[in-house]
This record gives C-alpha cells, sequence and structure tokens, in this order.
C-alpha cells in the first residue's frame, strides 16, 4: 500500500506553539540544573580526593608517632 | 595477735600492683619531630573537618537542586501531558523510526535530538547559596580556624 501523506488538523496554532515553546524554556532550565548537580558531583569528587590524600598522610604520621612510643630504640 | 593496719595486707596490696598498669619511661630520640607530627596531625584532623563542612555544604545544595529539577520535570510533564496533548487529536499513529524518514528523504537534521547542536553552556552561579549558608553557622568554622591558627603558631614555635 502506498505511503500517503497524514496532516493533522491543529485549531490553535499559536496557542500549541507557545507551549511547545514554554516546555523548550523549562527543558532548558532542567538541562541547566542538572549541569549545576553535576558540576557539585564533581566537586564532591574532589573533596573525598583531598580526604583520601589528607587521611593517608595522617596515618603516616600516627604510624611514627606510635613506633617512635612503642619501639624507641629504632629511632 | 591482730594485724595493726588491714588495709596493706600483703594479698589485697599485690592485687592492687596488679590491676596497675605499669609504668614505663620511654625515651624519644627526637621529641621536637614527634611534636611536630602531633602538631601537624592535629591541623590535619582540623583540615578534614572544614572539609567536612563545605561537603555538608555542597551535599545540601544539591539535594536543594535535585528538588528543583524534580519540580522542573513534573512541570514539562504537565505542560506535555496536559497542555499540549489537548491540541493535538489521538490517533493510533506511530512516531517515524530514523530509517523511515531518511527513505522518505525528510530532514532528520531537525527531528533527531543528536544532530542538533548543543545549548551553550551558562555559566553556574552558585557562590550565593554558599556565602549565605557560611553566613549562618560561621560558629563552627569560625571555631576551627582559631584551633587551625593556634596549631600554626605552635609549629612555627618549634621550628
Amino acid at each position: 500500500m502506498e505511503r500517503m501523506p497524514v496532516f493533522v488538523k491543529i485549531d490553535e496554532y499559536n496557542d500549541v506553539l507557545a507551549v511547545v515553546g514554554s516546555i523548550r524554556k523549562k527543558l532548558d532550565e532542567a538541562k541547566e540544573t542538572l549541569l549545576k548537580i553535576s558540576d557539585l558531583k564533581n566537586e564532591e569528587d574532589h573533596q573525598l580526593e583531598l580526604w583520601q590524600n589528607s587521611l593517608a598522610e595522617l596515618e603516616k604520621k600516627v604510624d611514627f608517632i606510635n613506633h617512635s612510643l612503642n619501639e624507641p630504640e629504632q629511632f | 595477735m591482730t594485724r595493726s593496719h588491714p588495709k596493706l595486707l600483703p594479698k589485697e596490696h599485690a592485687r592492687t600492683h596488679l590491676e596497675k598498669d605499669p609504668e614505663y619511661m620511654v625515651q624519644v630520640s627526637d621529641p621536637k619531630i614527634l611534636r611536630k607530627d602531633l602538631l601537624e596531625s592535629l591541623r590535619e584532623v582540623i583540615i578534614f573537618m572544614q572539609g567536612y563542612e563545605t561537603f555538608r555544604k555542597i551535599q545540601e545544595e544539591k539535594v536543594a537542586l535535585f528538588t528543583v529539577l524534580k519540580s522542573q520535570v513534573r512541570e514539562i510533564n504537565s505542560l506535555v501531558e496536559g497542555k499540549l496533548k489537548k491540541h493535538l487529536p489521538k490517533g493510533k499513529l506511530r512516531g517515524l523510526s530514523e530509517k523511515q524518514l531518511q527513505q522518505q528523504g525528510l530532514d532528520t537534521e531537525l527531528l533527531s535530538p543528536e544532530e542538533q547542536q548543543p545549548l551553550e553552556v551558562v555559566p553556574i552561579e552558585r557562590s550565593a547559596p554558599r556565602e549565605q549558608a557560611g553566613r549562618e553557622q560561621p560558629s563552627e568554622l569560625d571555631e576551627l580556624e582559631k584551633q587551625l591558627r593556634d596549631i600554626e603558631g605552635q609549629l612555627q614555635n618549634i621550628r
């Protein structure tokens, strides 16, 4: 069967365009919010990395203190 | 014969001795370094706690943004379901796939979102709410900063 073009009748064409426009606007806003969330997530990851480094440094220091108190002859 | 000092029974005395931890004198070869390490560890802990404050604020901000996003998606949904659908006729027509569109020679660029140009990235402004949050709870951070300054001062004295 040959495909025939389908026409859809829209009574309030301008209203539809306005609705589509506001949907697009809302979508842009949502995209912007999502970008902000993604940025915050990156910041969180960075902060976690800093914590990891900080903890490693702290562990080294506590180890040194522990050793110097438990095995003073080695230092 | 009665004992004159019942409290100093040898058995009890020995027991108290056993219960008490032995006292050791530990010679620390380089006390300066040890002290420096202790102070630096304290500094690290305070920096860690400051980081936690930052982390908490980021999370609060993220939760707020999630709420905003949720409401935005709900609004979009209501616009599509409530307003847009009302204007379009109810039909059982299926949307054309990309292959079918290409076969018909329609402009797919206008229809597929992948082909569209990416939107301009808007710079994110969110320094204001964080500053506000900072103003609301200054005491905890101030306290941490004060402790940090004290430790820095002590460290400088050691050096």
